[in-house]
């Protein structure tokens, strides 16, 4: 295992996973770990997995009849009169051997390699339902989910490795056994002596492995710097500051000084683990020499045949090289079950946390007839330490079109994920209709609302894809696709693709072609348009727009949600103006409400940040009141 | 996969020439351990062959002991406890090559890992190092090269220990079946060829299987890629949101399906193709074993051979056969675990990008006439149409000019000209008359800040964070305490749990702050920096309005008398400029002052029309 790379893998102090329990429990925790992560692919493909299961064994007891085989061919040849039918009759069998172990290996290679890939899919697919459990953000976007995220992505590959290790940890120990007590008849404790140092070596190993583990995690953020030392000079995002700020030498010490400092205490580790295994080899091996003079004694007064010397010395022989492969396949499957363990506790969590209907909730309407209220509605991100809306009381009247202004970190965008029920109210109200969201069937009442976040996704699918997902109900070749592209502006975007609106989207993937900032906005407004909403929210629509392009949007924008209920996000006084309705949010509670002439005349809050933008679009001299 | 089917030729030879660079590559990262990796592998190369040679002597001077079988030199049967001691020697020997065999491993796992986790350290250096020697940005917007770049530092960290373990088993595999096949030619001259002959097609099979069916960890191959990005799609927070809200978990989930169903159905149909051509070939090679073995025993039967030459010919066949089946396999995947070092080869050797002066011309301090744009024309590498059309332009000391136009219109374009990240297709830009291709390019970049639209957030601390304006000020407490008071990071950086010295970012558990308290940080970088030239790309565009409101008296303290170039949307900002660059299609259509454009009532005269309306409503 290669330390410097595993270190920044390796779960960091944040991110507990489940706890390994010390002593037996923990040995029990990891057999049940185990035989989750094997059921997973074994449920799915019973049949060729108890094919692979019997292959294994019959390939790992193959060299344990192998030695037994050549044992009573030597005592044969070994009679001053051979029994020429017996022995041919032994080699028969032996070739057999040979000839069922060659036919098998590449099938028990071939089936490994099926269930490998099956158990990565399983993994996948139990990620992806995990995914779609979890309909709130709650989980997704809290710090220690981000962190785990790349673990879980990393022990999605580990399943598989218990597949090889079946055969090289549990297929080895099968022959190692078999092997030990083919030795039996030449004296009842000679298996159990040769085990008796085996185990102890191996337990040994094992141990070490975890200190080792332990002792690298400790380490895995001194390796995580190394790594971003790294990616800052060569990660094309911060290239033009490098060069510009002259940080190419300053970021190469820092790699230098922490990598020296990571080296030192790898080595240092590394050796004192060699220093403890080179103990167990040595006594490894005396115990095999003192096993080995005592069949050497016995040989020599003539109560062993000289099949039984063979015997023993092949077993020796082809124990070690086993014993090696154990050792280092505990290892592996040490690291292994360390990630599946944080794996099933995350499937395990991914639950959804905001209230549920029992039964189906009611259907949301296709248009509102009483608009959106919030009631006294506070709220607190799970892990934030103050009310990021504190009883909040706004309405949002039907078919009208609502703006809403405040500093950034207002709680702007957390009003519009408590809308979309990304997120419950901590206590209060958020009223549709006059009936409180969660009476609402969750798919329907999302169904009917239309949002462009102010950070939306950029989908590595094509142009028409990209669109098309804003209704999965109808056919992305449908003419309403190209609408909603022609009224968000779109359309212009597909003109000058290379395959119009086949043509993919992202560099993600080869053929991919990536768009502007503002072109990645018409696109998201696009997937907007295309929903039949109720309800449409836009969060800072236009940042990365242009004058005119803006002006194009919000010319047709009033026909657009025409008879919807609308609510805009913008600091852009601008596009607020045309809002038949305002409300400033400032320190996460409502201040003031009304039409723009209204808060104009009020001279409140509205009315100074609104001169603060609009101030220096005047002509000097001609200043208004 | 079918793309990785090549000749086995052409396979060879590259492998071969990979073979001999990942060697040297190696070498140059620590040669000592090198050294003794290769020693410990050579000996337990020959561990094998010495153990059947033991084993054969034990058995056949205990056969002797036990008269068992004639004696095997006359002049021994005369002296009974010669065979005694000799017997007890190589018994001891053979204690010793046993204990040899067991300590081998660890030894050899252990140098295996410290070469592995040296040449990590050393590859990854390597790349920084190499990326620093690129002064341009040509490579970093080059997609093929910057997918040179991912692969080689992605696969550097497992590739190098892969390197190390798999040549050295392929090594090890060589020197055994040499030293098998040395002692089968006492059986019979012919037998080693044979054997060798018979097992040829196993081993084009294992070639075969390995390198056309690699190990998935190998290829990253494009299928694999989206089968993760449809996983990854619901769990990412940056699409978490539009897939809950449209939910399109489905939709991705059946994409994956899809892909998968796809994928593994052609892998699944060319392994078991090669299983069954793989089974037959191992049948065809074990037989040959069996051949042996039944020789053997003929001529024991007979009285030609002893017993222990059963054992020892009969294991060397078997040994000799399993070596060379994992020969096969290990060239097999050899190119895989290879298949990054082209990438890290054309990373090292990539030259500079950018021409350098040999004798560089010192910066001007003070600036006297500025920059000029000599009628500039530029295209970006592999493109036809420029970007930027016969440009010509000029940007006085103490002067502030602002720089106008649509998306696209090639805005930051320029920008990066005139820091040098690019050179002009045609034209020149001078600075005091010089062609800024003739400066030293560190020199000359020190006299220019800038603040991008898109500036980075370092995971470093505050103070770090500010100090990348001027990296040597880093120790400059007073400097840098200056440059946050103006910048306003003072207020925000009293607020941190340690002060100056707070981790920033999320990746190595720092404080998080918002774009507005990032954005004085970013502010303070241009104060700490002394330079006659500041750009300002688009510097508000991401802060609401009082944050924006309260930079602006900022922005005046850092601009007054400096030359400056802005970049801007808001056509409001942009005004105050003393000069105003209206860009349009890639050439400048209109300079002049706010006033003067007005006036001339073109291109910006509308545009802030439009944009005044949208506030003051059209009058």
């Amino acid at each position: 295992m290669n330390c410097v790379a595993a270190m920044s893998n390796m779960p960091t102090e944040a991110m507990a996973l489940d706890q390994r329990q010390p002593g037996w429990r923990g040995l029990l925790q990891d057999l049940r770990v185990l035989k989750r992560g094997l059921t997973i692919v074994s449920k799915a493909t019973p049949r060729t997995t108890a094919l692979y299961v019997v292959i294994v064994v019959v390939l790992s007891l193959a060299p344990v009849l192998q030695v037994w085989l050549m044992k009573l061919l030597i005592d044969h040849l070994s009679l001053r009169a051979p029994d020429g039918e017996m022995v041919t009759v032994l080699i028969g069998l032996y070739v057999l051997t040979l000839l069922v172990m060659a036919g098998l290996q590449p099938f028990q290679q071939s089936l490994a390699a099926w269930l490998e890939d099956r158990a990565v899919a399983e993994v996948d697919f139990r990620l992806m339902e995990a995914g779609v459990r979890l309909t709130d953000l709650v989980k997704v976007e809290s710090a220690s989910f981000q962190d785990t995220l790349q673990l879980i992505r990393e022990a999605a590959y580990h399943p598989p490795r218990l597949f090889a290790f079946l055969q090289q940890g549990v297929g080895t120990a099968l022959t190692l056994i078999g092997l030990f007590f083919s030795l039996i008849q030449l004296h009842p404790l000679l298996p159990l002596v040769l085990l008796a140092v085996t185990v102890p070596h191996l337990l040994a190993e094992r141990r070490l492995n975890q200190r080792k583990y332990k002792t690298l995690a400790e380490q895995s953020r001194a390796a995580r710097e190394m790594e971003y030392c790294a990616t800052v000079t060569t990660d094309p995002t911060a290239a033009k500051e490098v060069r510009v700020f002259n940080l190419g030498g300053f970021f190469l010490e820092r790699f230098r000084t922490r990598r020296d400092a990571a080296l030192r205490q790898v080595t240092h580790i590394r050796y004192a683990t060699l220093q403890k295994s080179a103990w167990f080899g040595v006594l490894h091996a005396i115990a095999l020499a003192g096993g080995f003079s005592y069949v050497a004694m016995r040989a020599s007064t003539g109560s062993l045949t000289l099949g039984d010397i063979a015997l023993y010395l092949n077993v020796v022989i082809q124990a070690q090289s086993r014993v090696a492969i154990l050792a280092s396949w505990y290892g592996f499957l040490y690291e292994s079950l360390l990630h599946l363990r944080g794996l099933f506790a995350f499937l395990d969590r991914a639950k959804p946390t905001i209230a549920l209907p029992d039964g189906t909730g009611l259907r949301a309407p296709a248009q509102l007839s009483q608009g959106i209220e919030f009631r006294q509605v506070s709220f607190r991100y799970p892990d934030g330490n103050k009310d990021v809306l504190r009883n909040l009381t706004m309405r949002l009247p039907p078919g009208k079109v609502t703006a809403l202004v405040g500093a950034n970190g207002a709680g702007k965008s957390t009003l519009v994920k408590l809308l979309t029920r990304m997120y419950d109210p901590t206590s209060g109200q958020i009223l549709l209709d006059n009936l409180p969201l969660h009476a609402y069937d969750l798919s329907s009442l999302r169904r009917r609302i239309a949002v462009v976040y102010q950070d939306f996704a950029r989908f590595a699918l094509t142009l028409r894809e990209s669109i098309a997902v804003g209704d999965l109900g109808i056919d992305p070749q449908d003419e309403q696709v190209e609408r909603a592209a022609r009224w968000a502006g779109a359309d212009s975007i597909a003109a000058k693709l290379p395959a119009g609106y086949e043509t993919h989207l992202t560099r993600q993937f080869e053929g991919g072609v990536d768009l502007s900032g503002g072109e990645w906005q018409k696109v998201a407004l696009a997937r907007a348009f295309v929903r039949d909403a109720a309800f449409v929210i836009l969060d800072e629509p236009t940042a990365a727009l242009d004058a005119e392009a803006e002006e194009r949007l919000f010319g047709h924008f009033r026909e657009l949600v025409r008879g919807k209920t609308a609510l805009l996000i913008s600091h852009r006084f601008s596009s607020v103006r045309m809002a038949d309705h305002i409300v400033v949010l400032e320190d996460g509670a409502i201040t003031e409400a009304g039409t723009h002439d209204d808060l104009i005349a009020r001279q409140g809050r509205y009315a100074e940040l609104f001169e603060m933008q609009a101030g220096r679009y005047r002509e000097p001299g001609l200043s208004s009141t | 996969m079918a793309s990785h089917t090549r000749p086995f030729r052409d396979q060879a030879s590259e492998t071969w020439r990979l073979g001999k660079l990942a060697v040297l590559l190696v070498w140059r990262t620590s040669p000592k351990s090198l050294i003794a990796l290769l020693i410990l592998v050579l000996l337990q190369a020959f561990l094998p062959p010495l153990q059947l040679v033991l084993l054969q002597a034990i058995l056949d001077y205990t056969a002797y002991n036990l008269s068992l079988a004639p004696s095997l030199h006359p002049w021994i049967a005369q002296f009974p406890l010669l065979t005694w001691i000799i017997l007890a020697a190589i018994v001891i020997l053979a204690a010793i090559v046993l204990a040899a065999s067991q300590l081998a491993q660890p030894f050899i796992a252990t140098f295996q890992s410290l070469i592995g986790d040296r040449l990590t350290g050393h590859v990854t250096e390597q790349v920084i190092q190499a990326a620093n020697r690129w002064p341009g940005l040509m490579r970093f917007e080059d997609p093929s090269f910057v997918d040179d770049m991912q692969r080689a530092r992605s696969r550097a960290s497992r590739g190098g220990l892969d390197l190390v373990i798999y040549g050295s088993r392929a090594i090890v595999s060589l020197i055994t079946a040499g030293g098998l096949a040395f002692l089968l030619l006492s059986l019979h001259p012919l037998a080693p060829l044979v054997l060798i002959l018979a097992t040829l097609p196993s081993m084009a099979q294992q070639w075969e299987y390995g390198h056309r069916t690699g190990s998935h960890l190998y290829w990253q191959t494009p299928e694999a890629r989206r089968l993760e990005y449809s996983r990854d799609v619901l769990l990412t927070p940056a699409t978490a949101k539009d897939v809950r809200l449209y939910e399109i978990g489905s939709f991705f989930a059946d994409r994956y399906m899809t892909i998968f169903g796809q994928t593994t159905g052609v892998i699944d149909r060319l392994r078991r193709h090669l299983s069954r051509r793989m089974a037959l070939a191992n049948i065809l090679s074990a037989s040959v074993v069996a051949l042996v073995y039944l020789y053997l025993v003929s001529l024991v039967l007979q009285g030609q051979r002893t017993i222990g030459d059963v054992s020892l010919y009969g294991g060397a066949a078997t040994l000799l056969q399993l070596a060379l089946f994992d020969l096969g396999a290990d060239i097999g995947i050899l190119p895989g675990v290879f298949s990054f070092l082209p990438s890290l080869f054309r990373v090292l050797d990539a030259p500079t990008d950018l021409p350098l002066s040999r004798t560089p011309h010192r910066v001007p301090r003070p600036i006297n006439e500025g920059f000029v744009f000599e009628q500039v024309t530029f295209s970006y590498p592999g493109c036809t149409t420029p970007v930027l059309r016969d440009i010509s332009l000029h940007i006085r000391p103490r002067e502030s000019v602002a720089l106008v136009g649509l998306n696209g219109a090639g805005k930051t374009t320029l920008v990066k000209l005139l820091l040098r990240l690019y050179d002009p297709t045609q034209g020149r830009i001078l600075l005091d008359g010089v062609d800024l291709r003739e400066y030293d390019l560190v020199e000359l970049r020190k006299e220019i800040g800038v603040i991008f639209q898109d500036f980075v957030r370092y995971e470093l601390s505050a103070r770090e964070n500010i100090a990348i304006g001027q990296i040597d000020a880093l120790y400059d407490q007073e400097k840098l305490q200056v440059a946050a008071v103006l910048s306003g990071s003072d207020e925000v950086i009293q607020q941190l749990p340690h002060g100056p010295d707070t981790r920033l970012g999320r990746l190595f558990g720092g404080s998080e702050l918002s774009g507005g308290q990032w954005q004085k940080l970013a502010l303070a970088r241009a104060f700490v920096r002394n330079c006659q030239l500041l750009i300002l790309d688009e510097p508000t565009s991401a802060v609401d309005v009082q944050t924006e409101y309260e930079m602006f008296t900022r922005f005046h303290t850092l601009t007054r008398n400096r030359m400056t170039l802005l970049i801007s949307h808001r056509l409001s900002t942009v005004r105050m400029a003393d000069r105003i660059v209206y860009l349009a299609g890639g050439s400048v259509q209109e300079v002049g002052s706010h006033d003067q454009l007005m006036k001339r009532n073109g291109e910006y005269a509308r545009l802030y029309r439009i944009q005044a309306a949208q506030y003051l409503g059209h009058n």
